[in-house]
C-alpha cells in the first residue's frame, strides 16, 4: 500500500486523477445553486421578459445539462475516475436518449408541434349523422342501375 | 495488472475494514464501484423511458386538472435546492471519509440523511396538495398516472438512498474509528448523486416545460 497521507486528495486506482478538494465543492454548491435559481427565475418571469418559448426551452435544457455535467463530473468523480467508468455512462445515456427519440417517433403524431403546445389536443367527436327520416322527405333517388 | 491496493478507495497506511478491500480486477476499478456504474447506466434507460411516458401522456388526460393547474414551483424549486445541497454534503461526507475525519465524516453522512427526509417531505406535500385540493388521484387521468408513476419512482430512489445512508452512518456510530469503508460511501454516493441528476433532469423537464 501506498504511505502517502490520507487525504481525500489522493489517487484511486489506474487512470484515476486526484479528487476535488473542500473549496471545488462549495464553489460548485454555489454555482448549482445560482443555476437553480435562474432556472426558477426566468420560468417565473417568462412573460415580464418576454422570452420566447423556444429560447426558453433551451436556455432551461442549457442550464440543466451544466448542472448534470458538474455533478457527473466532479461530484460523481467521472472526471477523476478510470475512464472505463465514463464510457460505460455514456453508453447508458446513449440508449436511454435512444429509447426517447424512439417513444417520441413512434407515439408523436406528425402534425404535432411540440413548441407550439398543440400535442395532443382532444379532438371533439364528430356530430353523428342524422338517421331520422322526416316524412316529408324525398324519398332517395335509387342508385343507376348498370345496363 | 492485478493490484489489490487500487481497489482500496482509502489507499492510505491506516487499517482499513477488511470488507473495504475490494477483490483484484483488471482495471484496478473496485468491482462494487464497477456495478454501480453498470446500474446507473440501466437506470438512466429506466428512466428515459418514465420521462418519455410522462410527456407523451401529460396532455392526454380528458378530466381532471391540466399539469400546469396543479403544480407549485415554488416548493419543487425548494426541493430542488434541498437535494442539490443533500449531494454537497455526500461528497463532503466521502471527502472526509477518505481523510479519516470520523465526525465530520459522520456529520455530513446526517446532513445527506436529513436532506433526503426533507425532499421526500416536500414530495409528500406535493403528493397530498394533488389528491386532496385538486382530486388528482393517481387513477384520476393518464396524466396523473403518468406523473406518479415518474416522481413515486425518483421518491423510492430517494428513500432507498435514505436507508443506505442511514445505515452507513449507524454502523460508523456504532464501530467508530475502526470503520473507515471508503470504498462503501463512494458507492453510496454515486447512488445518490445519481438520484440527484435524475432530480436536475426532472425538474426542468416535467416541471419548468409545463407550458411547452
Amino acid at each position: 500500500m501506498s504511505n502517502h497521507n490520507a487525504t481525500a486528495a489522493h489517487s484511486h486506482g489506474h487512470g484515476e486523477k486526484a479528487h476535488g478538494t473542500v473549496t471545488l465543492y462549495m464553489i460548485f454548491a454555489v454555482i448549482l445553486c445560482v443555476i437553480t435559481y435562474f432556472e426558477w427565475w426566468i420560468f417565473e418571469h417568462r412573460e415580464s421578459i418576454r422570452i420566447s418559448q423556444r429560447l426558453m426551452v433551451v436556455s432551461l435544457l442549457f442550464m440543466s445539462l451544466v448542472k448534470f455535467v458538474m455533478v457527473c463530473g466532479w461530484y460523481m468523480h467521472l472526471r477523476y475516475d478510470h475512464k472505463s467508468l465514463t464510457k460505460l455512462f455514456i453508453c447508458g445515456m446513449f440508449l436511454a436518449t435512444a429509447t426517447y427519440v424512439a417513444l417520441g417517433v413512434i407515439v408523436h403524431p406528425k402534425e404535432c408541434d411540440a413548441l407550439k403546445g398543440e400535442c395532443f389536443k382532444i379532438q371533439e367527436p364528430a356530430p353523428a349523422p342524422d338517421t331520422s327520416t322526416p316524412a316529408d322527405a324525398k324519398p332517395a333517388e335509387a342508385a343507376p342501375t348498370a345496363p | 495488472m492485478l493490484d489489490t491496493h487500487h481497489t482500496g478507495s482509502a489507499g492510505a497506511a491506516h487499517a482499513e475494514a477488511p470488507e473495504a478491500h475490494g477483490h483484484p480486477t483488471n482495471t484496478g476499478v473496485d468491482n462494487r464501484k464497477f456495478a454501480m456504474w453498470t446500474l446507473i447506466a440501466s437506470e438512466c434507460f429506466l428512466f428515459a423511458t418514465l420521462i418519455g411516458n410522462y410527456l407523451i401522456h401529460k396532455n392526454r388526460g380528458i378530466d381532471g386538472p391540466k399539469p400546469h393547474e396543479v403544480y407549485q414551483i415554488d416548493i419543487t424549486t425548494l426541493s430542488t435546492f434541498d437535494l442539490l445541497m443533500s449531494s454537497v454534503a455526500m461528497v463532503l461526507a466521502l471527502y472526509y471519509c477518505n481523510a479519516r475525519r470520523l465526525r465530520l465524516f459522520q456529520f455530513w453522512t446526517a446532513v445527506v440523511v436529513v436532506g433526503g427526509l426533507i425532499f421526500l417531505g416536500f414530495q409528500y406535500v406535493e403528493f397530498s396538495h394533488f389528491v386532496l385540493k385538486e382530486d388528482l388521484g393517481l387513477s384520476r387521468n393518464i396524466f396523473a398516472s403518468s406523473f406518479y408513476l415518474l416522481t413515486g419512482c425518483h421518491g423510492a430512489h430517494v428513500t432507498v438512498g435514505v436507508i443506505w445512508m442511514l445505515a452507513i452512518l449507524t454502523t460508523s456510530l456504532i464501530k467508530g474509528e475502526k470503520w473507515f469503508n471508503s470504498t462503501m460511501v463512494e458507492v453510496a454516493g454515486l447512488y445518490w448523486h445519481f438520484v440527484d441528476v435524475v432530480w436536475i433532469i426532472i425538474f426542468t423537464v416535467v416541471y419548468l416545460f409545463v407550458y411547452v
